[in-house]
């Protein structure tokens, strides 16, 4: 039982691996997707590969809210970006992620 | 109510396993070298006894080790090592299973990685496990969750003295009729720049920084203070009903508990050693033997100049004139702080089991004022059927385990 209570890494690995044939590999060659879905997969403790973008946190990675935080201060890291909690709420996929991410540096972030 | 051990989990600078650190002991290594977790070049003890290699193997995710800090990390390796040690399967043991699994300091690692990042980046860049990963119940917690222990859950903080609160205060929750099962331990990971550094400022700690294998050395009169060392401890302790109903095997029975305060000092011990010797006066006492008795003491003895000689007299002063031989195992593996008391607690049981007494090494001049046999620098076989382990914390905090054999 001890391992299978785990955490969200472990549940995540679970979830993923019946999922992941759909996937869309590593988000395309674009480089915010990539760096997006390489953060997702060090929080998560998933393969980059495994990910996709319609893959929510929540629901699918089974993140719990303090791994929600944990990527998002790493995303802020990773892009030099403030993610103000008003748009936590917009940010529950992996899509979602690079989406705001990529607006937040059209409209002049790092 | 009789209360027994029925499984041991150690962590300990030896690596995991109970025998593993109980037969490095008897061999008289020592595990302390130069402090290699940080830079510790401007410290004043640049010395300690480290666990180099958690071995988790599977028992933790990638995940869990990044998130949880080392203490936690330790206790729940000693945990998974207690319960299967006593057979317990990896099913929930339900709400007659209780935690206590103390720490003296708690998540010091993961407080000063936040701390810069607090004054490095700013408030909003502390991470959202800072808390969970520092609170120091949460070894406890961790450990109940993987279980599925859901009774009383808690962390005894009696600093040096938290792993040997946690197992005496299992055995009056079980006698109390509280839980069948208790896992109680102790665990602690300060080897931190932070934590060798306020123990530095106190001058606790020994600075003989070029001889490593020769700065612990308790009761020795070149003693100049505790090597500091990491790890955990954990004792599965069920009532004997418990234990006989499931067909366990019994490993010691835990017949003793006493506990004191001095209330006298912030770090001094009592200067007449009161509290000390009232703590082992009470585990005989709870036990129903007498001083005579008991075959064996392993001793709080940390390699400071007064407490070492303080612990000395309170053991003349309870056992006479013929006191049994003493030893003090902080001599290879340093001062596991929190997690020393329950480290130890597994070392008596091994005593009891294998005839053997773990020598006190580093014994080159004797200090005339310690009139104790230390069972000097070499392991002596001795059958013994009680076992004393003593451990005393900061704050005057005491605490004293009667071990029997089963």
């Amino acid at each position: 039982m001890g391992r299978s209570q785990g955490t969200a890494g472990g549940r995540s690995e679970a979830i993923v691996s019946g999922k992941r044939k759909g996937g869309s590999g590593n988000g395309g060659g674009n480089g915010i997707d990539r760096r997006v879905f390489a953060v997702v997969a060090r929080v998560m403790n998933i393969e980059a590969d495994a990910l996709a973008p319609e893959l929510r946190f929540v629901e699918d990675l089974r993140a719990d809210s303090l791994r929600v935080m944990e990527l998002v201060l790493e995303l802020q890291e990773e892009f030099g970006i403030e993610i103000p909690d008003s748009a936590l709420e917009r940010i529950r996929s992996v899509g979602d992620a690079i989406e705001f991410v990529r607006g937040k540096r059209a409209s002049g972030g790092a | 109510m009789d209360v027994v051990v029925t499984g041991l989990g150690v962590l300990t600078p030896f690596g995991r396993g109970a025998a593993r650190t109980f037969e490095a002991l008897v061999a008289g290594r020592s595990a302390i070298g130069p402090i290699t977790r940080f830079d510790a070049s401007a410290q004043r003890s640049r010395i300690a006894a480290e666990v180099r290699d958690i071995e988790a193997g599977n028992d933790l995710t990638a995940v869990e080790l990044r998130t949880y800090d080392r203490f936690q990390i330790f206790a729940i390796l000693a945990a998974i090592d207690a319960v299967r040690d006593a057979g317990l399967g990896d099913g929930p043991l339900g709400d007659r299973a209780a935690v206590l699994v103390g720490s003296g300091i708690g998540g010091i690692g993961t407080i000063e990685r936040d701390g810069e990042t607090l004054c490095g980046k700013g408030p909003r860049r502390v991470s959202p496990y800072f808390i969970p990963a520092s609170i120091p119940n949460l070894a406890a917690s961790l450990v109940a969750m993987r279980f599925g222990a859901r009774g009383v859950c808690l962390a005894p903080a009696s600093a040096c003295a938290s792993g040997a609160h946690a197992i005496g205060e299992a055995l009056w929750m079980l006698r109390a009729g509280r839980a069948d099962v208790v896992l109680a331990g102790g665990t602690e990971a300060a080897v931190t720049p932070l934590a060798v550094a306020g123990f530095g400022a106190m001058r606790a700690l020994s600075e003989r920084n070029d001889e490593p294998g020769r700065a612990s050395r308790p009761f020795d009169r070149g003693r100049d203070g505790f090597v500091i060392g990491e790890g955990a401890g954990m004792l599965v302790l069920e009532t004997a009903a418990h234990a006989a109903a499931r067909g366990a095997r019994v490993r010691a029975r835990l017949a003793g508990y006493g506990a004191s305060g001095d209330a006298h000092h912030i770090t001094q011990p009592d200067p007449e050693a009161a509290g000390m010797t009232r703590a082992m006066a009470l585990a005989l006492e709870d036990a129903r033997i007498a001083p005579g008795d008991v075959g064996y003491i392993n001793a709080h003895a940390t390699s400071t100049p007064l407490g070492d000689r303080l612990e000395a007299k309170a053991i003349r002063e309870l056992f006479g004139d013929h006191p049994p031989p003493v030893s003090s195992t902080k001599s290879a593996i340093g001062h596991l702080l929190g997690a020393a008391g329950a480290v130890e607690a597994a070392i008596a049981v091994l005593v009891l089991e294998r005839g053997v007494l773990p020598p006190t090494l580093n014994q080159e001049d004797p200090d005339p004022q310690i009139e104790l046999d230390v069972v000097p620098n070499e392991a002596r076989p001795a059958s013994v059927r009680h076992v004393l382990s003593n451990a005393f914390g900061f704050g005057g905090t005491n605490a004293s385990l009667l071990f029997a054999r089963s």
